[in-house]
C-alpha cells in the first residue's frame, strides 16, 4: 500500500528519522487530466501533514511538478526565504509519473480566514505580511545588469507568441499594439522571481503569522511584470466582496470594487497595499499597464500550460476586457 | 463514488507495486468478479495482483467473504481491500480481517465533499486528522460553516462515520510462503 511504499523508502525520500508508521490521506484537487493526485502524510502524533506529495495525474503534465521542485530549491537557499517555502524533500517518477514531496505546514489559509472573520486589524495585518514577504519573493530573482545586452528592455513573451490567440479571445490588434508600445517606452529593467499564483489560499497562517506559502507550480523567474501582486489584489476583492455576495464570482467583484462606488473600505486598503508593495507611491498609468499585463498573461495560462482554455482563462479575459473598456477605477486615476 | 473516482483510488494505493486488482462486487442480485488494470513498473504482471472486495449488499455479506477467500488463496500476495458503502458492516469487515488473520488494516472514510478524500479512522491520531481535513474546506454560507462546526463536534464524540458516503479497509497481507 501507498504507505508501505513510503516507509520502504524513507532513506531514499528524507533526511530525516524514519517514523514507527504513517496515516496518509489522499486527496482529489480536482478533477481534471491536468492536475495533482495529493497525498498527505501525518507521523505519529501530528496534527498536520508534515508532507505533502504531490503526484502528476498524466505523465504529459509532469512538467509542472519539475518546475515547482526547481523553484524551491532555489528558494531554499535564500536565508530569508527558507521558512516560508516548502522543503524540496524528493522529487521521483513511479510509472512513467513524476510525484513530488514536500514539506508541509500547519496553519489554514488566509482566503478561508478572510471569509470567516473579515477585515480586522488581525486579517489586515496578515495583508500586510503577505505583501511584504511578496516583496522578498518577487525580489529575490536576477536583477539585470544596467550595462551590457541585459539592460535591453525585454517584452513580455506572450504579446508577440500569442498574438493571434488574444486576437481569437476578442482583443482587438490595435489593442495588443498600444500595450506593446507602452511597454517598450518604460524605463524598468526588474526582473521578478514570480510565485505565479499569488493568492490567500496559497498563503498559511496560523497564530497571526504566515506560517507559509504552497502551490508554487507556475513560479517563474525572470519575469518582466509582478504580476503577483496584482492577481493577490484582484483575489482580494473576490474574497471580500464574494463573502457579502454569495453569487458574485472573481470578474462580479473585479468590477464592484476595482470600478464600483460601493466598497470604499476595500478600495483604500488595496490601494493601501499597493503602495506596500511598491515601497511608494504609485503611478497609476503603471499600474494600468501592468494589470493589463497581468490579465492577458492570466487570460492565457492554462491555454499556454494545457492547451486548451480553462473556465480562469474566460474569467480573466472578462476582466481584461472590462479594464480595457473602463477607466473609471479609483486608484486608475 | 463513481467508477473513476474508484480507479483513480487504486492506482493511488497501489499503482506503484500492482499491474492489476481482481475485484468481486457484491450486490443483492450476486457477485460480479472484474479486472482492473493498474499501472506498474515493478510489479511482476503475471504474478502480482491486487483483490479487492465491493460490498454493496448487507445480506450477501458472507458470500462476498467467501469468495474473497477462495480469491486470496489463489493470489501469492494477500493484499486486499474491502469497500463498502454500509457503516453497518464495519465491524463485522474487522472481525473478519481478524478472524481470518490477513493482516494489518487501514480503515478509511470516503469524504464526498470538495476535497475528495480518504480520510484515516484509525490509529492515534485520527480525530486531529479528520478535524483538519473539515477545517480544509472553505465555507462561506451560514448553513456551510454550520455543517462545518457540526461536523467537528461528531468526530470529537467519536461518530464521525456518518460524514463519510462509504468506507474502505486497506489490508496489508501476509506474504505467501511460496515469496521467501
Amino acid at each position: 500500500m501507498i504507505k508501505d511504499f513510503f516507509l520502504k523508502n524513507w532513506d531514499l525520500f528524507f533526511n530525516e528519522p524514519k517514523p514507527l508508521t504513517l496515516q496518509v490521506v489522499p486527496i482529489s484537487s480536482c478533477l481534471y487530466d491536468y492536475g495533482n493526485d495529493i497525498v498527505l502524510l501525518f507521523p505519529p502524533y501530528s496534527t498536520y501533514p508534515e508532507y505533502v506529495v504531490k503526484i502528476a495525474r498524466s505523465a504529459k503534465y509532469n512538467f509542472k511538478l519539475h518546475n515547482e521542485y526547481d523553484a524551491l530549491k532555489a528558494l531554499f537557499e535564500k536565508k530569508e526565504l527558507s521558512k516560508f517555502v516548502p522543503y524540496p524533500h524528493h522529487l521521483g517518477e513511479v510509472s512513467g509519473k513524476t510525484f513530488f514531496i514536500q514539506g508541509g505546514f500547519s496553519g489554514s489559509n488566509l482566503f478561508n480566514l478572510i471569509k470567516e472573520k473579515g477585515l480586522t486589524s488581525h486579517t489586515k495585518t496578515l495583508l500586510n505580511d503577505a505583501v511584504d514577504l511578496l516583496v522578498t519573493i518577487n525580489a529575490s530573482g536576477v536583477n539585470v545588469d544596467e550595462s551590457g545586452d541585459q539592460c535591453q528592455k525585454r517584452e513580455p513573451d506572450t504579446l508577440k507568441t500569442y498574438r493571434r490567440e488574444l486576437i481569437n479571445l476578442g482583443i482587438a490588434e490595435q489593442n495588443i499594439e498600444i500595450i506593446r508600445d507602452e511597454y517598450h517606452s518604460l524605463k524598468n529593467k526588474n526582473s521578478y522571481f514570480l510565485h505565479g499564483d499569488y493568492w490567500q489560499t496559497n498563503i498559511l497562517v496560523e497564530n497571526r503569522k504566515i506560517k507559509g506559502i504552497i502551490d508554487w507550480e507556475f513560479a517563474a523567474r525572470n519575469a518582466s511584470v509582478p504580476m503577483d501582486i496584482f492577481w493577490f489584489l484582484i483575489n482580494l476583492a473576490y474574497c471580500i466582496h464574494s463573502t457579502n455576495n454569495n453569487n458574485s464570482n472573481i470578474s462580479d467583484s473585479f468590477r464592484n470594487v476595482f470600478f464600483g462606488e460601493v466598497e470604499s473600505g476595500v478600495q483604500s486598503l488595496i490601494s493601501s497595499l499597493l503602495q506596500r508593495y511598491f515601497q511608494s507611491d504609485f503611478d497609476p498609468k503603471l499600474v494600468r499597464l501592468y494589470l493589463k499585463l497581468t490579465l492577458i498573461e492570466m487570460s492565457l495560462r492554462e491555454f499556454k500550460t494545457y492547451g486548451s482554455h480553462t473556465n480562469m482563462d474566460k474569467v480573466c479575459v472578462e476582466m481584461l476586457k472590462h479594464l480595457m473598456n473602463n477607466s473609471n477605477s479609483f486608484f486608475l486615476k | 463514488m463513481s467508477k473513476f473516482e474508484f480507479q483513480r483510488f487504486l492506482i493511488l494505493f497501489w499503482g506503484h507495486y500492482f499491474s492489476k486488482a481482481n475485484i468481486l462486487s457484491v450486490n443483492d442480485n450476486g457477485i460480479e468478479r472484474k479486472t482492473t488494470k493498474l499501472v506498474t513498473e515493478e510489479g511482476n504482471a503475471e504474478r502480482d495482483y491486487l483483490t479487492g472486495l465491493e460490498l454493496y449488499s448487507e445480506k450477501r455479506f458472507e458470500e462476498g467473504v467467501t469468495a474473497l477467500i477462495e480469491e486470496t488463496s489463489l493470489a501469492k500476495s494477500r493484499n486486499c481491500y474491502f469497500f463498502t458503502p454500509h457503516k453497518k458492516l464495519i465491524p463485522k469487515i474487522k472481525e473478519t480481517i481478524e478472524r481470518l488473520s490477513l493482516g494489518n488494516y487501514d480503515l478509511f472514510g470516503i469524504d464526498p465533499d470538495y476535497f475528495y478524500s480518504f480520510v484515516p479512522l484509525n490509529g492515534k491520531n485520527h480525530k486531529a486528522i479528520e478535524k483538519y481535513i473539515v477545517g480544509m474546506k472553505t465555507e462561506s454560507s451560514v448553513k456551510g460553516k454550520l455543517k462545518k462546526e457540526f461536523k467537528r463536534l461528531l468526530i470529537a464524540l467519536g461518530l464521525s462515520e456518518t460524514i463519510y458516503e462509504g468506507f474502505i479497509f486497506s489490508v496489508s497481507g501476509r506474504e505467501s510462503i511460496d515469496e521467501k
